[in-house]
């Protein structure tokens, strides 16, 4: 299930081109702040214009909506709903067996009833992630995902990710290299706003 | 007074079953649409905001009066008639309160954060689903302060209504109508009631939203 970009996005006087065969498993985005990392997973996503191709697993996302592209996603800023329940975070993308297990391996298990407007940052995170693993999308895109994590959530977050999106083809952009090498299959950086050739594997 | 207080009450509410729907569908378009259409809409939606409410009211008259374009096909269709009739009053409260309920709509969409909607397209969530889940119940508490605007604005119609509803005691004879009637049949102790009855609600309805919209910003 490899995913192939090809094309360029632009976001104000900004230019990101792109050419990047992505292949099964997970390839880390690394690169400087404000290289185009957060617009390239936007623009896989379709949030925002492409001029270009974007195919997965041979299918051409040209003129799908986000929602038809089988996507999971978790934005830089968490985006929690803040008038929903964590459970009603989750209720729309998964049945309760999957919830069950989700919340139990993202600790938020005893968190399901409380409202999300007064989560932590760490916890409004691993609902985040929780939100964009739940359907077991088969193209995951994961913005700097555990940011606000301590060390040892960080890794317990990262195997859960490896390990529940495993066949998958999951984008994760981190400035954590000791995260990258750890979880990451592949690795690839946006730099000077180009992203280009296959994904190195990680050394 | 109870008689014309309850009228004004039911055209008010018939008003709004028209004007919430058309007026939250308009601002929700308005909220999202871009280029020449939407400045097309965005004027004509504007237009009884500017318009002399009389004007309007004579328009509506061409249009929904007995002998008007959509009026008389309307009468020998259905039988239905709209001069003299609450539902005539109501829909000239309607239309003159159009635009407050759909720029106030269209800020309510606006004012919800874009991210959050993205997110749960991005997930797999339909349009549908996504307005349900999400931008509506986030729109709603400022979607409830311009319903609560337009229903004051319907409840104190006058011009609109008066030339093209006219004046039916009972049937579209509403607060604003029946004051301006004792004032010119000389009833001043009556149009003082009416013009103080007034006051109070609309002053009731101000200091009500202003309380909750504190309390709503310290929430």
């Amino acid at each position: 299930m490899s995913l192939v970009v090809r094309g360029r996005a632009h976001a104000g006087a900004h230019t990101l081109e792109v050419e990047l065969d992505v292949p099964a498993g997970v390839t880390v985005i690394t690169g400087p702040s404000a290289a185009g990392k957060t617009l390239l997973l936007r623009a896989i996503a379709g949030l925002h214009p492409f001029a270009g191709m974007v195919t997965f697993d041979g299918a051409d996302f040209r003129g799908l909506e986000p929602h038809a592209r089988g996507l999971g996603y978790a934005p830089q800023e968490p985006a929690i709903w803040p008038h929903l329940s964590v459970s009603a975070h989750l209720t729309p993308f998964a049945d309760a067996a999957r919830i069950d297990e989700l919340v139990r391996a993202l600790d938020l298990a005893s968190l399901l009833a409380r409202r999300s407007d007064v989560l932590s940052g760490g916890e409004r995170q691993r609902l985040s992630i929780a939100r964009a693993l739940a359907r077991k999308p088969r193209l995951l895109l994961l913005d700097e995902p555990t940011g606000a994590l301590d060390r040892a959530t960080r890794e317990r977050v990262g195997d859960l990710i490896k390990s529940d999106a495993a066949g998958a083809t999951v984008l994760l952009v981190t400035h954590d290299l000791a995260e990258a090498r750890r979880i990451g299959d592949t690795f690839a950086s946006v730099e000077s706003g180009r992203v280009t050739s296959r994904p190195r594997p990680v050394e | 007074m109870s008689d014309v207080l309850w009228l004004s009450l039911r055209v008010t509410v018939l008003a709004l079953a028209l004007v919430v729907p058309m007026g939250g569908a308009i601002g929700w378009w308005l909220s999202r649409a871009r280029g020449p259409m939407r400045a097309v809409l965005d004027a004509c939606v504007l237009v009884p905001l500017v318009l002399p409410p009389s004007v309007t009211g004579y328009y509506l008259l061409v249009l929904f009066g007995a002998e008007g374009a959509l009026g008389a096909p309307l009468k020998s269709a259905l039988g239905v008639r709209l001069v003299f009739t609450p539902t005539g009053a109501a829909l000239a409260a309607a239309v003159v309160s159009l635009p407050l309920m759909a720029k106030g709509a269209e800020a309510a969409f606006l004012r919800v954060d874009r991210a959050l909607v993205e997110v749960a397209r991005a997930n797999g969530l339909r349009g549908l689903t996504t307005f349900r889940l999400v931008t509506l119940p986030l729109a709603m508490p400022a979607l409830a302060v311009a319903t609560t605007i337009t229903a004051i604005r319907a409840f104190g119609e006058f011009g609109a209504t008066w030339t093209f509803a006219g004046y039916a005691e009972g049937r579209t004879s509403t607060a604003p109508l029946e004051l301006y009637v004792a004032l010119q049949s000389g009833d001043d102790a009556r149009a003082g009631h009416l013009a103080l009855v007034m006051t109070g609600l609309s002053a009731a309805v101000a200091v009500a939203l202003g309380v909750w919209g504190r309390r709503s910003r310290s929430s």
